[in-house]
């Protein structure tokens, strides 16, 4: 019984997949500077701070340190963007939204399919990006550690980032149910995505009071806590304490959006 | 000349009127506006906790930019924002065709058709960070600084302007896109940095060939006096040479269309 | 004699399109080469309109109609051929003559959504430079036609389809254009509205002298305003002269209704025409147009006829007929 329902939603999935692959093509210049957007931070952290560094502060990670760090964050930060909460809203406010209560297809299944191809347009682009960064700046990667238990530890991480991102991105866009207008909250998440993951401002930076706080937020494991990993800044128990909470995040979040999407549905079928 | 000056204060008039009802929305975007320039100044507040300069810029003379950006801002929201934004729709729509057979600058009107009168209420914000950092630096500035500060922010709005409806004109291709709007939240964060930080050669193709220092970073600049007078003068040309672009732009990708659509 | 202000001489309007091949190996490939082929949304085509003419164009779906609609009123480039209106090129968009003509689309509005109608027509006074006493006294006149007067100052989004479109036409008017080019101006309206609508634009042409060029696929509209009719399909005209004659051209036969006196012999019937039903005492024969009086003729003659009725095909039919391919001769 379970493996058959699991085969026939990877099914789904994959021609789900493979329809939104060309739709996304049609998004070319959408795509092109959407990621454009996502490449903000880190060029402008990394300028900020470099420029810190060279009038003659004492920061807790050199020249090359701060180099490797925002190069990760372009990789990863760009990875894990995440903005179908507008789309949400308008499939809800549209009305568009009763397409899910009638097929066996659940709301979140049809972002995350288009979130995959996205990743995997980005995966090429960032990579791209990645690999000519690494030559114009000769970037040295000291700090990175690409040993096998690093490289893994930080790929659960980041599957578990992606996560994260994804599953509070469609929270915000559900809210549409409630709230007239998502813009406030996607503006708290703007916010929040800019000063506490760590895309503009390297966590450690932060007063301990501050940086503690940050590391029970779920926004510390949505970029900073993969990077984290691979440049070895967390080990021991700074390690399990930050994947106990990331995992904890993960789930939170899930739980969070599944209990207020069937309140929502709820009230969409109330009113319609 | 006049005409376009009657058409926009018309077009003024309505927008006022059609965006009453909005008060709450008015209200929230007060709040997240004020918030997002709260989180600069914390920003940068702890970027100068580290040092006593970046690249030559003291804190208060960066926080003088914040507040000039923040005006800047808010004035090209106040005028442009909306419709930029919403041009695509128009073209969506088919609304753009009406509006191509009627004798008027079509531009103007796809430009000021939906001016937000409340965005007005964040130059206050703008004034008032200014206004602290210039408490702050201490010197008095003479009629020529405000002067060449005046000229500097409308040719930064302009170039604010022309940056992102050439963004919008991409819809004429891509009718779907919907980050047009998106291209300005890209540019708030680097506008509120000196262009200095970039260091060369980045901080000149930041500022001649993405103007975006020319938005804010050069206007300070000739207000502080870091730079001669006559900058103003390249300012203003390169102002000019960018909307005029624009207005190229524009007139390709209608040419474009009304040989293209069916 | 009035003048031609519409001069339209070969007329040829292609449209690029790419055609993108199915499956996901057809998207990587329109990523980086594209084939392109030609669409002819109108192929040729030559039409001369007099002023104060009240024109309608009528043509399936795709027949080039609103295309031609486009490059009259200067939103489409023509591919190739000569357009001329009122004495200007329309591609090249002069404000002179956009003050002289109104283009309106059935679906798409220029009022604002939120703001009284009366707001847009301010704003139109404004874009078409109307003096205050002419704008007064045309949107008097135009709002009495309609009969508006209650509606101005309601928001158009609480209008009703119909409102909308007469506010519509107020907004497309109100500069008193030469020539008013519309394009499904009835489309999605009862058929009250519709006219209402028809008895305002006929009225409107005859007291302005106004140009009218119309498309339609309501048969109706058609029937009702236009006397002459020029029928598109695949961007070629097919027939371009009197709605009348369009059965003339296009009909090629009539039927006959025939009731007759006492039982008939179907085989000598068949003689005269071709049987289409045969219920005695009733007989429905179809006949060519030119052979009419002599059959009508030796009918009388030669069979016991009650009655005797000479049935024009319907207009509707043989258009439906005309596209679907059957008629061209």
């Amino acid at each position: 019984m379970f493996p058959h329902f699991l085969k026939r939603k990877l099914k789904i999935y994959a021609a789900y997949l493979k329809t939104d692959f060309q739709a996304q093509f049609e998004y070319r210049l959408d795509f092109f500077l959407y990621t454009i957007a996502a490449l903000v931070s880190p060029i402008i952290g990394l300028a900020v701070w470099l420029a810190a560094s060279n009038s003659g502060a004492k920061l807790l990670l050199d020249k090359d340190q701060l180099i490797t760090y925002f190069a990760l964050v372009l990789f990863v930060g760009t990875l894990n963007q995440t903005w179908h909460a507008w789309y949400v809203d308008e499939d809800i406010n549209t009305g568009n939204f009763s397409k899910f209560l009638l097929k066996p297809f659940y709301l979140a299944d049809e972002y995350f399919i288009r979130e995959i191809t996205d990743k995997i347009f980005k995966l090429f682009f960032t990579s791209v990006l990645f690999i000519a960064a690494i030559f114009i700046f000769h970037i040295s990667f000291k700090g990175v550690y690409l040993d096998l238990i690093t490289l893994t530890l930080f790929l659960v991480s980041l599957v578990l980032s992606f996560g994260i991102a994804f599953y509070l991105e469609s929270i915000i866009g559900i809210t549409t149910f409630w709230l007239h207008s998502i813009d406030f909250l996607k503006d708290l998440e703007s916010i929040a995505n800019q000063v506490l993951t760590g895309r503009l401002i390297p966590l450690v930076f932060f007063p301990a009071g501050l940086a503690s706080f940050i590391s029970f937020t779920p926004f510390r494991y949505v970029v900073s806590f993969p990077i984290e990993i691979l440049m070895h800044k967390a080990t021991g128990s700074t390690l399990l304490f930050g994947f106990t909470l990331q995992f904890f995040w993960f789930i939170a979040m899930i739980l969070a959006y599944k209990y207020l999407y069937n309140k929502g549905v709820v009230k969409f079928q109330a009113y319609g | 000349m006049v005409r376009n000056l009657k058409l926009i204060f018309i077009l003024f008039k309505h927008s006022s009127k059609r965006y009453l009802e909005n008060r709450w929305s008015t209200f929230g975007n007060f709040v997240s506006a004020s918030l997002e320039i709260a989180i600069f100044i914390f920003f940068i507040s702890f970027i100068f906790s580290f040092t006593k300069s970046l690249n030559g810029w003291d804190k208060n003379h960066v926080l003088l930019l914040v507040g000039i950006s923040q005006l800047v801002t808010a004035l090209y929201n106040f005028l442009f924002r909306r419709s930029v934004n919403r041009f695509p729709d128009l073209v969506r729509a088919g609304e753009l065709d009406l509006l191509l057979t009627k004798p008027m600058n079509t531009q103007l009107y796809a430009s000021f058709r939906s001016t937000k009168p409340f965005e007005l209420l964040n130059t206050i914000t703008g004034l008032a960070i200014t206004a602290y950092a210039l408490h702050q630096i201490g010197n008095s500035f003479g009629i020529l600084n405000w002067l060449l500060l005046l000229v500097g922010i409308t040719c930064g709005v302009l170039v604010l302007y022309s940056i992102c409806f050439s963004f919008t004109i991409l819809s004429f291709w891509s009718p779907k896109l919907s980050s047009a709007s998106s291209i300005l939240e890209i540019l708030t964060t680097p506008l509120t940095l000196p262009t200095d930080i970039y260091g060369q050669p980045m901080s000149f193709i930041v500022t001649f060939v993405i103007p975006i220092g020319l938005v804010v970073t050069v206007p300070v600049k000739l207000f502080l006096g870091s730079i001669s007078a006559y900058f103003i003068l390249i300012e203003v040309l390169l102002t000019l040479i960018f909307f005029y672009g624009c207005t190229r732009f524009w007139n390709y990708a209608v040419k474009g269309y009304t040989s293209a659509s069916s | 004699m009035s003048d031609t202000i519409i001069d339209v001489k070969n007329l040829r309007k292609y449209f690029k399109v790419h055609q993108k091949e199915p499956g996901l190996s057809g998207s990587i490939k329109s990523l980086f080469s594209r084939k392109y082929y030609d669409v002819k949304a109108v192929d040729d085509i030559s039409i001369e309109i007099k002023e104060g003419e009240l024109v309608g164009f009528i043509g399936p779906n795709g027949a080039g109609k609103t295309t031609t609609l486009k490059t009259l009123s200067g939103l489409l480039h023509p591919t190739s051929g000569h357009i001329s209106v009122l004495g200007y090129k329309p591609w090249e968009r002069k404000p002179e003559f956009q003050r002289k003509f109104s283009l309106v689309m059935g679906q798409k509005n220029q009022l604002w959504w939120d703001l009284p109608a009366q707001e847009t027509f301010i704003l139109n006074k404004e874009i078409y430079e109307i003096p205050t006493d002419q704008y007064n006294q045309t949107l008097n006149e135009l709002v009495e036609l309609l009969e508006v007067q209650d509606l101005l100052k309601v928001q158009v989004r609480k209008l009703s389809l119909g409102q909308r479109m007469k506010m519509e036409l107020i907004a497309a008017l109100i500069h008193s254009p030469k020539v008013l080019f519309l394009d499904e101006p009835t489309i999605g309206l009862d058929v009250v509205m519709q006219k209402k609508i028809r008895e305002f634009l006929k009225e409107y042409n005859l007291s302005h002298n106004a140009t009218i060029i119309l498309t339609s696929h309501y048969m109706e509209d058609v029937k009702e305003l236009c006397e002459r009719v020029i029928v598109i399909d695949h961007g070629k005209i097919l027939f371009d002269g009197k709605l009348d004659e369009i059965i003339k051209k296009f009909a090629t036969h009539k039927t006959l209704e025939i009731v007759f006196e006492e039982d008939i012999d179907p085989e000598k019937l068949k003689e005269l025409g071709k049987i289409k039903q045969f219920e005695p005492p009733k007989a429905i024969l179809e006949v060519k147009r030119s052979k009419v009086s002599e059959v009508a003729a030796d009918l009388l003659k030669q069979f016991p006829v009650e009655d005797l009725n000479i049935i024009e095909p319907d207009i509707e039919d043989i258009i439906r007929e005309v596209f679907a391919g059957r008629l061209l001769s």
